[in-house]
C-alpha cells in the first residue's frame, strides 16, 4: 500500500556534477516540495535518490536482456516518476469510446466472413495468479467453480466450440508466471484430445528492491529464491510474448489479433461483434470498460488526461483524492483485443512503455517494492486506440469467494464454456453476496457450504460470523446472517429463508 | 376426566381410620345428607328444590354411602388373573360382515360421545369437542360427519347421542344448531351434578346449589347409565327400535363406528363389550380388563394397592388397556338398572386440590359396568382405534401428514415405513392449544420421525421435516426460531437464534 511520507526530507543540495545535466538539477530540485495537486504520492527520500544498478549485476542473478532492459527502464521511470494533476483528469468524452449495443451499426458483421475473422485470432488467458486471497496455492486457473469444472476447462470448451462451429482454428496461449508454469503444463496434458491448439509461454521475473534504499533483494552467487522475485503485471505480456517467439510463429501464420483476458473473468469470451469492429477500425488497441458497481473497489477505472484517454489504478491514488473518482463509472474489466503487428513493431521500434504500478509488500517485516504494468495501460502507447463500453455481463470476475458463491449457485448455467444467466431469474442483475472473513478461504468456504443454496431469487445476502450452511437451502430477497462473537449458528437443512434477519445461536448436532 | 392417583391416601389415611365404627359412618352419613338438604335450601325455586331433593340427592347420598361402606375395602390381589382367552376377543378373528347384514345392525345403533370434559389441560375454557383438530373441523364436527356418511351409505338413521356436563351443557346446545340440516339427529343430555368432598371431614364442599361451579364435579362417565335413564333417552331410543350403544370419548379420533364388532356382539349374544388394545410403554397407567372371581372386570391404577402398583405396570402381566370404546345392548342396560345392580360399580377416589382445599371426587368409570353384563366380553382391536387426544402433543400427531380425513375419519398415511405413532413431547410452552397454534406456523412433515421432544421457548417455521428422532432444546431464557424449510433428521437442536422479517 502507498506509504505517505511523514515529513519532509531535508538534505543537502547535490553538488554539480561533470555528468549531470542541468535539466536533471532543476529535477531534482522541485522533488523537495510536495504539490497538493499530485495524485500520487511523492517517492521516500531513499528512492528519490537510489544509485543504479549495473547490467552486470543483474545479469549475474540470471536475468535474460530483454528482462533486464525493462526492468532497468521500469526503475529508472519510477524515480522519475511524472507527476499527474488532479485538475488536468476529465471523464473521457463520448467520442473516444464505443458502444457495445453500437458496433452492429458501426462495423456490421459480414457473416460469411466470420470464420476468415477468428482465423486470424489468438486468445491469450492470463495465468500467472495463485488466487492467494482466497487461500489458494496453487494456480488460481485450476479452482473448480462447478463440480468438476475449472477456469481452464472454460477456456478450453469455450474455444473448442468456436473452433467447431466455425472450423477455425483459434488457438489458446497460456500465460503463466514462475508460480504457475509447471503445474500448468501438467494439467493441459488432458486436452490432448481436444481441437484446441494450446500452447505456453513464461512472463519475466523481476527482482524485489526494498523500498527505502531501492537496492535489489536477491543476491548474486546464491541459489534462486522465488521469495525475492515478482511477476510483473499483465502488462509484461507483449515482452514476454515476443521473447518465447509466439509473435513472430503467429504472424507467419497469418493471426492478426490477440484476444487477452483474465483467466477468472467468467464472462472474457469471443465476440464475434467486437473481433469485427477491431478489425474494420483499423483498432491497434481495445480495451473492454464496463460499469462500475459498489463492488469494484481494487483495479482500474478510465479517464482522460491531458486529453488522452488513461488507464488510472486506484490502489495508486493518494487516499485524500479517491474522491475525485467516485463519479468516474467507467471500470477496467482487463478484456483488451491488440493488433499483433502493432505490438510488434512497437516492441522492435522499443516504444512500448506501458505505465506501472506500485506495490509495497512486507517480507520479514522489511518493505518491497513491486513494480507491476497492467496491460491496460497499453491504451496510451497505441496509436488507434479505443475504449468498448460493454455489458456487465462480459465481466464476471471471480476474486472472492463470495463471488465464487454467486457463480457456483443456480443463478447461472454453463453451456459449452460459456456462463449463462439463468432464464428463470428475474431481471438481469446479479445478487450482492457479502460472505464474512469465516469464508474468505474457499477450503473455510467449501466446509461451512454443505451443498450451494438455491439463490434464484436472491437479492442480497451478508453472512457474518462463524455460521455454517446445510444442504438444499433457499435464499430470496434479502438475507441476513449473524452469529454472535464465540457462538455457531448451523442452518439447518432444507431451510427457505427469505427477506429475513437471522441472529444468535442455533447448533445442530447428529444424535 | 377421571385422573386416578398413585398414591391414595385412602384407606391410609389416619383421620378416615378414625372413622372405623359403623356408628361414626352413620353419623357422618346423616350430616352429609343434612348439609345436601340444606343446599336445596338455597335453590332459586320450588321447582328446582323438588328436583335437587328428589332426583339428586338420592344418587348423591346413595355414592356416599357405598362410599363409605366400602373405603376399607381393598381388593385381593391374589384373585386377580388375566383375563382368559375367551374372554378377549381378537378383532382380526372376527367374522366378516356383509353389506345386507350390515344395514340391518345400523338400524338399531345409536351412537353416544362422552362430552362433558373441557380440556382444561389444554387451556381450553369451553367443551373440549370444539377443539379444531383437523382441517378446522373440530372433534364434533367429525364425530357427525362420521354418523352423516354411515347414515347416507346404509339408508338408515343412526342418531347420536351427547352426554355433556355442566360444564358444557349450555355451549353445546348452541352448537349443535349448525348441525340442524345435517340429517343426523342429535339427543342430548345432562350427566349428573356432584358436589366435592372435603376430604378431612367428608362434607360436601358448597354451600349453595348455584354457588360456584368449581365446588361440583361430574362423576365420571359411569354416570352414563343413570343418566341416559333419568333423562328419558333410554326409554325413547327403545322405543324407537335401537338395541345397540356405542359409547365413545368425543376426544378419540380412532372410536368410529365398526360393524364387525356390533356383528360378533349381535351374533353371541354379547351384552357388553369393552375394546381393549395392547399397551405400550406410553399406557402403563391405563385401566386394565382382568378376571375376578370368575368374572370381567375393570381394574384402574387407583384401585391398586401401593405394593402392586410396580407389577400393574407391567407390560408383560397386564398387556392390554382400556380405550373406553364400549358398546352394550340396550335392553340389558335398562334390565341391569332396573334391577339396581349397577349401584355396585366400583367407585374410584380422585383426591384433587381445588381452591386451595383438599379434596376427593368420587368417580366411575363406564367401563367398570362390564361386571355386572351377562356374556361380556372384551376385544383387542387395533390401535388405530385408540387415537385419543389429551394434549397438544397428541393434536400435533393429529394435525400433521401421518394422518389424512377420509369422510370424518383419521387414515394413517400408507407411506409411513412403521405401523407405530411417533412419541412426541411438547414442552410446557406448548401446553396449551393457543400458546401451541401460536407457536407453530405450520404443523411438519413427520411421516418418518420416531422421536420428538421439544423443549423451552421455540417457534417452528412452516414447511419443516422431521425424521427419526429429533430433540429441540431451547436454554432457559432463550428463544430459538426454527426457520421455515428446516429439515432435522436424527438431529439434537439447541442455542439461541432470531428469525425476524426484514
Amino acid at each position: 500500500m502507498t506509504d505517505t511520507a511523514t515529513s519532509k526530507a531535508t538534505v543537502e543540495r547535490p553538488k554539480l556534477q561533470s555528468t549531470g545535466s542541468l535539466h536533471s538539477l532543476f529535477k531534482n530540485v522541485d522533488l523537495f516540495s510536495e504539490n497538493d495537486e499530485e495524485l500520487y504520492p511523492p517517492l521516500q527520500h531513499g528512492a528519490r535518490f537510489a544509485a543504479p544498478i549495473e547490467d552486470s549485476t543483474l545479469l549475474a542473478l540470471g536475468m535474460k536482456p530483454d528482462e533486464l532492459k525493462a526492468f532497468q527502464k521500469q526503475r529508472h521511470a519510477y524515480i522519475n516518476k511524472d507527476q499527474i494533476y488532479t485538475d488536468e483528469i476529465k471523464i473521457p468524452n463520448k467520442t473516444e469510446m464505443v458502444d457495445y449495443h453500437q458496433l452492429h451499426l458501426v462495423s456490421p458483421i459480414d457473416q460469411s466472413n466470420a470464420s476468415r475473422l477468428l482465423n486470424k485470432l489468438v486468445v491469450i488467458k492470463l495465468n500467472g495468479g495463485l488466487g492467494n486471497s482466497m487461500g489458494c496455492k496453487t494456480a488460481k486457473s485450476t479452482m473448480e467453480i462447478a463440480p468438476g469444472v475449472t477456469f481452464l476447462d472454460m477456456a478450453v470448451a469455450h474455444i473448442e466450440q468456436i473452433n467447431q462451429d466455425y472450423n477455425v482454428d483459434v488457438p489458446l496461449v497460456i500465460m503463466n508466471s514462475y508460480k504457475t508454469h509447471n503445474e500448468t503444463n501438467k494439467v493441459i496434458e488432458k486436452y490432448k484430445t481436444h481441437k484446441v491448439s494450446i500452447k505456453t509461454f513464461q512472463q519475466s521475473m523481476f527482482p524485489k528492491m526494498y523500498k527505502d534504499t531501492l537496492n535489489l533483494v536477491p543476491k548474486p552467487n546464491t541459489p534462486m529464491n522465488p521469495k525475492e522475485w515478482y511477476p510483473p503485471g499483465s502488462g509484461d505480456i507483449f515482452r514476454s510474448l515476443q521473447r518465447s517467439g509466439l509473435i513472430d510463429e503467429f504472424l507467419a501464420a497469418g493471426k492478426e489479433y490477440i484476444f487477452i483476458s483474465n483467466v477468472e473473468n467468467l464472462g472474457s469470451i469471443i465476440d464475434l461483434q467486437v473481433l469485427n469492429h477491431i478489425h474494420l477500425q483499423k483498432i491497434e488497441f481495445g480495451l473492454e470498460v464496463t460499469n462500475r458497481i459498489n463492488t469494484d473497489s481494487t483495479g482500474g477505472i478510465l479517464m482522460s488526461y491531458k486529453d488522452k484517454l488513461h488507464l488510472l489504478e486506484l490502489s495508486q491514488v493518494k487516499p485524500e483524492k479517491l474522491k475525485i473518482f467516485k463519479d468516474f463509472k467507467l471500470w477496467n474489466t482487463n478484456n483488451i483485443w491488440v493488433n499483433l503487428k502493432s505490438v510488434s513493431n512497437l516492441i522492435k521500434e522499443d516504444k512500448l512503455d506501458l505505465d506501472w504500478i506500485v506495490n509495497y509488500p512486507l517480507e520479514n517485516h522489511k518493505a518491497m517494492v513491486q513494480l507491476e504494468t497492467p496491460a491496460g495501460m497499453g491504451i496510451q502507447n497505441f496509436k488507434n486506440s479505443v475504449a468498448i463500453f460493454v455489458p456487465r455481463d462480459r465481466y464476471r470476475p471471480i476474486k472472492s469467494t463470495s463471488q465464487l458463491l454467486v457463480a457456483q449457485s443456480n443463478i447461472f448455467q454453463f453451456d459449452h464454456g460459456q456462463v449463462k444467466l439463468n432464464s428463470k431469474r428475474e431481471g438481469q442483475d446479479v445478487p450482492l453476496v457479502k460472505l464474512g472473513e469465516e469464508f474468505s478461504t474457499v477450503s473455510d468456504y467449501e466446509k461451512r457450504f454443505k451443498s450451494i443454496p438455491d439463490l434464484l431469487e436472491l437479492d442480497h445476502l451478508t453472512v457474518s460470523g462463524d455460521v455454517y450452511f446445510g444442504s438444499r437451502i433457499t435464499l430470496k430477497g434479502t438475507v441476513i446472517i449473524v452469529a454472535n462473537h464465540g457462538e455457531r449458528v448451523d442452518i439447518p437443512d432444507g431451510v427457505v429463508l427469505e427477506n429475513k434477519v437471522l441472529s444468535g445461536t442455533l447448533r445442530i448436532l447428529d444424535h | 376426566m377421571m385422573k386416578p392417583d398413585l398414591n391414595s391416601p385412602l384407606p391410609q389415611s389416619p383421620q378416615l381410620q378414625a372413622f372405623g365404627s359403623r356408628s361414626s359412618d352413620l353419623a357422618t352419613e346423616d350430616l352429609f345428607l343434612k348439609k345436601l338438604e340444606a343446599i336445596s335450601q338455597t335453590a332459586p325455586n320450588e321447582t328446582v328444590k323438588n328436583e335437587f331433593l328428589n332426583k339428586e340427592i338420592p344418587s348423591i347420598n346413595k355414592l356416599f354411602t357405598r362410599f363409605l361402606k366400602n373405603r376399607k375395602k381393598v381388593i385381593d390381589w391374589d384373585k386377580i388373573n388375566p383375563p382368559p382367552a375367551d374372554m378377549v376377543l381378537n378383532y382380526k378373528d372376527l367374522p366378516a360382515i356383509t353389506e345386507q347384514r350390515t344395514s340391518e345392525l345400523a338400524s338399531k345403533l345409536a351412537v353416544l360421545k362422552l362430552n362433558g370434559g373441557l380440556g382444561t389441560t389444554m387451556g381450553c375454557t369451553g367443551p373440549k369437542s370444539v377443539i379444531e383438530v383437523r382441517s378446522e373441523k373440530t372433534f364434533l364436527d367429525l364425530s357427525v360427519q362420521q354418523i352423516k356418511e354411515m347414515n347416507e351409505r346404509y339408508n338408515i338413521k343412526v342418531p347420536l347421542v351427547l352426554m355433556n356436563s355442566f360444564n358444557t351443557h349450555q355451549e353445546t346446545g348452541k352448537i349443535i344448531q349448525k348441525y340442524k340440516y345435517s340429517d343426523v339427529k342429535i339427543h342430548s343430555f345432562n350427566q349428573s351434578r356432584f358436589p366435592r368432598i372435603l376430604k378431612d371431614n367428608l362434607m360436601p364442599v358448597p354451600d349453595k346449589l348455584f354457588g360456584s361451579d368449581s365446588e361440583w364435579y361430574p362423576p365420571g362417565h359411569g354416570d352414563v347409565f343413570f343418566a341416559l335413564q333419568n333423562s328419558g333417552l333410554l326409554e325413547t331410543l327403545i322405543n324407537e327400535g335401537k338395541e345397540y350403544l356405542f359409547i365413545s370419548n368425543v376426544d378419540n379420533l380412532g372410536a368410529v363406528v365398526d360393524f364387525n364388532i356390533l356383528e360378533a356382539m349381535d351374533k353371541n349374544k354379547v351384552e357388553y363389550i369393552m375394546e381393549v388394545t395392547n399397551k405400550t410403554r406410553a399406557d402403563v397407567k391405563g385401566g386394565t380388563l382382568i378376571q375376578y372371581e370368575g368374572k370381567a372386570k375393570l381394574l384402574e391404577i387407583a384401585q391398586v394397592p401401593s405394593s402392586k402398583v410396580e407389577e400393574f405396570k407391567s407390560i408383560k402381566k397386564f398387556k392390554i388397556f382400556n380405550t373406553n370404546n364400549i358398546w352394550v345392548n340396550l335392553k340389558a342396560m335398562d334390565r341391569i338398572l332396573k334391577q339396581n345392580l349397577l349401584d355396585d360399580m366400583d367407585i374410584i377416589i380422585n383426591p384433587k386440590v381445588a381452591d386451595g382445599k383438599n379434596i376427593i371426587q368420587l368417580e366411575i368409570a363406564a367401563g367398570a359396568a362390564i361386571e355386572f353384563f351377562n356374556n361380556a366380553r372384551g376385544v383387542n382391536v387395533p390401535r388405530s382405534r385408540f387415537l385419543p387426544v389429551k394434549s397438544t402433543s397428541d393434536l400435533f400427531i393429529v394435525q400433521s401428514n401421518l394422518y389424512s380425513l377420509e369422510k370424518g375419519v383419521l387414515v394413517m398415511n400408507k407411506n409411513r415405513p412403521f405401523t407405530t405413532v411417533p412419541l412426541v413431547k411438547l414442552g410446557d410452552n406448548f401446553k396449551k392449544v393457543s400458546d401451541y397454534q401460536a407457536r407453530i406456523k405450520g404443523i411438519p412433515d413427520i411421516l418418518e420421525l420416531d422421536q420428538l421432544t421439544v423443549s423451552g421457548d421455540i417457534t417452528f417455521g412452516p414447511n419443516m421435516v422431521l425424521k427419526g428422532t429429533v430433540i429441540i432444546v431451547a436454554n432457559h431464557g432463550s428463544r430459538i426460531d426454527i426457520p421455515e424449510g428446516s429439515e432435522f433428521e436424527n438431529k439434537v437442536v439447541s442455542g439461541n437464534l432470531h428469525c425476524g422479517a426484514l
